[in-house]
């Protein structure tokens, strides 16, 4: 040991000595223990290399990508278009007031369309699984605009079948996977793309959107799942799993909370298999319980 | 100052003029923060547009940086941060302890000399090293010593005493400190 004073050694005072934040008096006190203590002269010079690397480390930044304001521009754009659309969706306690609703709809639903555009010809790599994902977090917030309410898969195909994305809208009835259609909407993947909304008895919300498009586009898959003829790309993405599959033109995909992938994983399974027939759903109500979505809730 | 007279079009303007340049700050401070890039570009994107709907409530022409910051912090520290461990992290505490023995040690040397090799301590070596140092002292360094806030500055961002940002700074340097003699001596550059 070279310490020739005592065991004690004031090092958050050193630090502050270095960063002039001491008092006169503490100053004398923290250099006379440094004129004594060979191992605290060292960690003065260790800490003041560590300051010249950090300053190194500001004189030369790594660098941001260079579609980054393109990317935040275009984000603040499809905000506006959803804000627009909100602003013009037909509520309960609208609909006497604002008979203007009605044709306003279609109009958001061009702004959105132009945003998305817009974003494509900005955006150098939009990523279509954080998109998604991001959707799925606009939804469990309540701040995703819902188009359609209802809990009738036929009625609602038929409603976003309405807006002519260019693909045959298909609305997935999850009921046997104890999961309750509750809406759907417009979003903004591929040329304009439909969402629906589902909710478990207990296991919170589910988003699947789909647009027309190839999972070819997609950036690489965090995990791949072939089954049943059908390759499902699962995505980690903030918070929300996401899973990818082709069908047909047209890309499907299944949100959900992470920490529940394997059972949504399942749940695109089944989906996948399930026939289009199976879309119309008399009563619209569902079944709770089935198996998938007993592993959501775990 | 509320505007809420503004049309969307101005309000998208004085957003964009205002917020709008701090945009490459903010992805290096989201990559230094999250470690990923893509993590850090969602990270940035997520800021700018809750900045944006909350944009009524910021007073106009005053530290936008700072108020930026702010919610950056925040998305992180609810998205991302509990979520992850990060590997290097466990055995810092050994990379201390043979920092505490060196520099009690006469065998000590100053990796001061380093720097005139001119292939050590470079950016990428220091952001890979402050990449192994724990979130909450890392997010102290680069808030003060690379965004060069003030402790007040830092604090409000984080959401915590001026006298926590102090003690996590203090602790981050340490660690820094020892993560960096560690490389040099393991390059060689010092004895141990």
């Amino acid at each position: 040991m070279s310490d020739e004073r005592d065991d004690f050694h004031p090092d958050r005072a050193l630090d502050e000595w270095a960063d002039g934040l001491l008092l006169e008096a503490e100053r004398a006190e923290v250099e006379a223990h440094l004129a004594g203590c060979a191992r605290c002269r060292r960690l003065l010079v260790d800490l003041e290399e560590t300051r010249a690397a950090l300053r190194r480390v500001v004189a030369e930044p790594p660098p941001a990508p260079p579609g980054l304001r393109a990317q935040i521009v275009a984000a603040l754009d499809a905000e506006d278009a959803s804000v627009e659309a909100a602003a013009a969706v037909p509520r309960t306690d609208r609909r006497r007031t604002r008979p203007a609703a009605r044709w306003l709809l279609p109009l958001a639903a061009g702004f959105a369309l132009a945003a998305v555009a817009l974003w494509r010809m900005t955006a150098p790599a939009p990523d279509p699984a954080a998109q998604v994902a991001a959707a799925y977090r606009a939804l469990a917030e309540g701040r995703l605009e819902t188009t359609v309410r209802g809990d009738d898969p036929a009625a609602v195909e038929r409603s976003l079948r309405a807006a002519g994305l260019g693909f045959r809208v298909r609305v997935l009835d999850l009921g046997m996977q104890g999961f309750r259609l509750v809406g759907g909407g417009l979003g903004t993947l591929g040329h304009g793309s439909a969402r629906t909304f589902y909710r478990g008895d207990r296991e919170g919300l589910v988003l699947c959107e789909m647009f027309r498009g190839s999972t070819a586009a997609l950036p690489p898959a965090d995990e791949r799942h072939e089954s049943g003829g059908f390759t499902f790309h699962v995505f980690r993405r903030d918070g929300a799993t996401v899973v990818f599959w082709q069908e047909g033109e047209v890309v499907c995909a299944l949100a959900g909370p992470s920490g529940h992938e394997a059972a949504l994983v399942d749940l695109a399974h089944e989906k996948a298999r399930q026939p289009y027939s199976a879309t119309t759903n008399p009563n619209g109500r569902v079944v709770p319980g089935s198996s998938p979505s007993a592993a959501l809730s775990a | 100052m509320n505007r809420a007279a503004d049309s969307p079009a101005a309000r998208r303007a004085a957003f964009e003029a205002e917020a709008l340049p701090h945009a490459e700050r903010l992805y290096r401070v989201a990559l230094r923060f999250a470690g990923r890039p893509a993590d850090a570009a969602d990270l940035v994107q997520e800021t700018y547009l809750r900045a944006y709907r909350t944009f009524d409530g910021y007073q106009r022409g005053t530290n936008a940086r700072a108020w930026l910051l702010t919610i950056l912090y925040s998305v992180f520290a609810n998205r991302y941060r509990q979520a992850r461990r990060r590997p290097g992290e466990v055995s810092l505490d050994d990379v201390e302890g043979r920092w505490e023995r060196e520099l009690a040690s006469d065998d000590w040397t100053s990796a001061a000399n380093l720097e005139r090799t001119g292939t050590w301590g470079t950016g990428q070596e220091v952001e890979a090293a402050l990449r192994r140092v724990p979130d909450d002292f890392r997010e102290a360094v680069v808030l003060v010593d690379l965004e060069e806030l003030s402790y007040e500055e830092a604090a409000a961002v984080i959401g915590c005493p001026v006298g926590t940002v102090r003690s996590r700074l203090y602790r981050g340097r340490r660690r820094l400190a020892a993560l960096l003699h560690e490389y040099a001596a393991n390059l060689g550059y010092t004895r141990r």
